[in-house]
């Protein structure tokens, strides 16, 4: 490109360290709350027992937000779930995620053998790249797994490597997350605390997502559902410690 | 860039006197301002959280050139390419050709302030490229053809009417004035827009010097929607967008959402980290970042305003503002309303261009009081005052009157014989038992009646004590 990019760039860095201190803080720890902060939990990853109580809020906050919560039993027990959700709500076109406890569920297989089913994807159809996503947009139901699942703010964190990538989680009608009920975090601190973030260990794209899409443009209403899914169901597999 | 003055009081006067528009911004305010207050008040730590978020923004635009390097020199690592510019059109200039390079004739947007300060959509129809808004409020706002009355709500100023009728104008549906209705309307319009938009340009939340991380923050997913389909992701971030480490986002989390909306947290938190990678199915292939000055770097040369430069552009303090809440954001004459809009428009765009906004104020100090970063607003409003009459640009009659309040302030003597007088005018002038018309000042609002004897007066006779 023809832009004298390198122009602008030292010109503008110029102008910033005439106003900007020289010192050299990254190398540094932080110079803030160390000791005694009480927004901000020691860096230390100590992870609080999830308990009922933890459980109730994440239920109580998803119910807040217009999520849902179903509590399966076991993973033999995934399909049966996901068979039942579809039925009621007459979702017939369904893409599954190749996250490990959904292969580990053997949900593409299960799924494949009620016939009401039609499996658009899963990482087991060979589809090319450009063509996942028109086959999403057209799923109803998308499911996939994820990294944690975050009581205090009822969110769900997907680092979007697996199969069917970021689309999965955002095109179709209706988002369906599994995990297992360790994979619980009190607070996004516990969970935090609990991971080492570094330019060689993030992924390209981490989401946090906290409810279905919404919007309040229009006179403050509250509408959920504007590009994301509509809908958002949270299984919450029992076991996984 | 805006073409002359800005003309506050005039927009303001003409706005004020619209019912619905003041109809419009009460009830969006006052809903806003509710949810936030319930969200902060189930916070304890809320004001240590302020005090921390402070710090850490302190720290970043204390250090501008150094973070911004290292965060360049992270985001490219990952496979980003940055590019710095120093003016708007140069930003945009940039973008255009981004688009042109890629031959794109379709872009979607997600909501980014920056761009609209780039006039960015402008630019790009000037190159027969198409850009699609597609935050609900922005769609309907650029269907309008207008510009967004708020930073974080667009089309606050209109009502779900007002939009109903747009709607069925310009994209030939039914009328409705069902947000649920409207709402799915510009899903489905959407939807198709981004499957076939070969750009996405979005703002950005934080970009974080450590890691060269970007975080971007939306409920509808457009934001999402944006990094996830087209092939080309263009990010637009000013200079001040730079926080130090990652670990700071979980302060900077807790305090947006909460002050913006009311929300715990927002739908979406996106944090990208370069393209997408080889393995991957979607995500763009491209990932530019443009680094924006666009006099900003006048805001940090002088001590008074830096700290203009650490706002989040949550919105509180213009939903908070009493001014805001009755003139809305159009009033202000350029990108940034309100309080905070007050503060950098006079130096991102010059003072003798916006010397009236920092009058638009009562500087009550709300704003300052919500501002999650705990930017000193209204002082600083105080100090631009100061400066526009330092540089004579207040009127003369104004600079007289406030010269003759302040020797009679000083001197005692003139103070009392200029109640007696007062008094006596008002006895001649006045009806009984209210108080004087002053030209100007009376068009507005009442002036108080004089009492007959003043304060000093009722001490020395030992009336109060
Ligand atoms: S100045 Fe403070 S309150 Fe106003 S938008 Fe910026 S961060 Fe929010």
């Amino acid at each position: 490109m023809s832009l004298p990019a390198k122009d602008s760039r030292s010109l503008l860095l110029e102008k910033l360290r005439r106003f900007s201190r020289p010192a050299s803080p990254l190398s540094e720890p932080p110079p803030k709350n160390d000791t005694a902060q009480p927004g901000r939990a020691p860096q230390i990853a100590v992870r609080e027992a999830v308990n009922e109580e933890t459980i109730s809020q994440l239920a109580q906050e998803l119910k807040r937000l217009g999520a849902e919560l179903r509590y399966v039993a076991g993973l033999e027990n995934l399909s049966a779930a996901i068979l039942q959700l579809g039925r009621e709500s007459h979702y017939k076109r369904i893409a599954v995620g190749a996250d490990p406890i959904l292969k580990e569920a053997n949900l593409a297989t299960g799924l494949q053998n009620f016939q009401d089913f039609k499996l658009i994807l899963s990482d087991r159809t060979p589809t090319p790249a450009n063509q996942i996503r028109e086959a999403l947009s057209k799923c109803q139901l998308g499911i996939t797994g994820c990294d944690a699942v975050i009581a205090e703010t009822a969110t769900m964190v997907l680092s979007h490597a697996g199969f069917g990538g970021r689309s999965i989680s955002l095109l179709p009608e209706c988002h369906v997350v599994v995990a297992y009920r360790a994979q619980v975090f009190i607070s996004l601190d516990d969970w935090m605390n609990s991971q080492s973030f570094t330019r060689a260990t993030l992924p390209s794209c981490t989401t946090f997502i906290t409810g279905p899409s919404r919007t309040a443009d229009i006179e403050k209403v509250l509408v959920t559902g504007v590009h994301g899914p509509l809908r958002l169901v949270l299984m919450l597999v029992q076991g996984g410690d | 860039m805006i073409t002359g003055p800005i003309k506050f009081k005039e927009a303001a006067r003409r706005n004020l006197a619209a019912q619905d528009l003041r109809e419009n911004l009460r009830r969006a305010t006052s809903h806003s301002t509710t949810l936030r207050l319930k969200a902060v008040s189930a916070v304890p730590e809320w004001e240590d959280l302020r005090s921390e978020a402070h710090a850490i923004k302190k720290e970043a635009i204390d250090h501008l050139a150094e973070y911004l390097e290292r965060f360049e020199s992270q985001a490219t690592e990952a496979g980003c390419k940055v590019y710095w510019a120093e003016t708007a059109s140069q930003a945009a200039e940039y973008v255009v050709n981004v688009c042109r390079q890629k031959g794109a004739s379709l872009v979607v947007k997600a909501k980014s302030m920056t761009s609209e300060e780039m006039e960015l959509n402008t630019a790009l129809e000037g190159a027969s490229i198409q850009p699609v808004e597609t935050d609900l409020g922005e769609f309907i706002v650029q269907l309008a053809g207008e510009t967004p009355s708020h930073i974080t709500a667009p089309a606050l100023h209109k009502s779900r009417t007002q939009i109903g009728k747009l709607f069925s104008e310009k994209l030939g549906m039914n009328f409705s004035d069902d947000p649920k209705e409207l709402t799915r309307a510009a899903r489905a319009i959407l939807r198709e827009k981004f499957m076939d938009a070969g750009i996405g340009i979005t703002g950005v939340n934080f970009a974080v010097a450590e890691t060269g991380s970007l975080v971007l923050i939306t409920n509808e997913g457009n934001g999402r929607m944006c990094t996830t389909l087209p092939r080309t992701h263009i990010a637009l971030m000013g200079i001040e967008k730079v926080i130090p480490r990652f670990d700071d986002l979980r302060v900077f989390l807790k305090l947006l959402a909460r002050s913006s909306t009311g929300q715990k947290l927002t739908s979406y938190v996106t944090i990208l980290n370069g393209p997408r990678e080889a393995r991957e199915t979607d995500g763009p292939e491209e990932l530019h970042v443009v680094i924006l000055d666009n006099g900003r770097s006048q805001l940090l040369a002088h001590p008074h305003t830096r700290e203009a430069l650490y706002c989040i552009r949550c919105g509180a303090c213009l939903n908070v503002c009493p001014v805001y809440q009755r003139v809305g954001g159009h009033s202000y004459g350029w990108v940034y309303p309100g309080p905070i809009g007050s503060v950098i428009t006079p130096e991102l765009q010059g003072i003798s261009q916006a010397q009236e906004l920092p009058f638009a104020s009562s500087l009550c100090g709300h704003c300052s009081a919500v501002c999650p970063v705990k930017i000193d607003l209204h002082h600083m409003l105080l100090w631009l005052r100061k400066s526009a009459v330092d540089s004579a640009l207040t009127s003369r009659g104004e600079r007289w009157i406030i010269k003759l309040f302040a020797a009679t302030m000083k001197r005692p003597g003139l103070y009392r014989w200029s109640g007696m007088l007062g008094w006596m005018v008002q006895r001649i002038l006045a009806p009984r038992g209210k108080g004087l018309r002053v030209p100007c000042w009376s068009a507005g609002r009442d002036f108080p009646p004089l009492p007959k004897k003043s304060f000093h007066q009722l001490w020395e006779e030992g009336e109060i004590n």
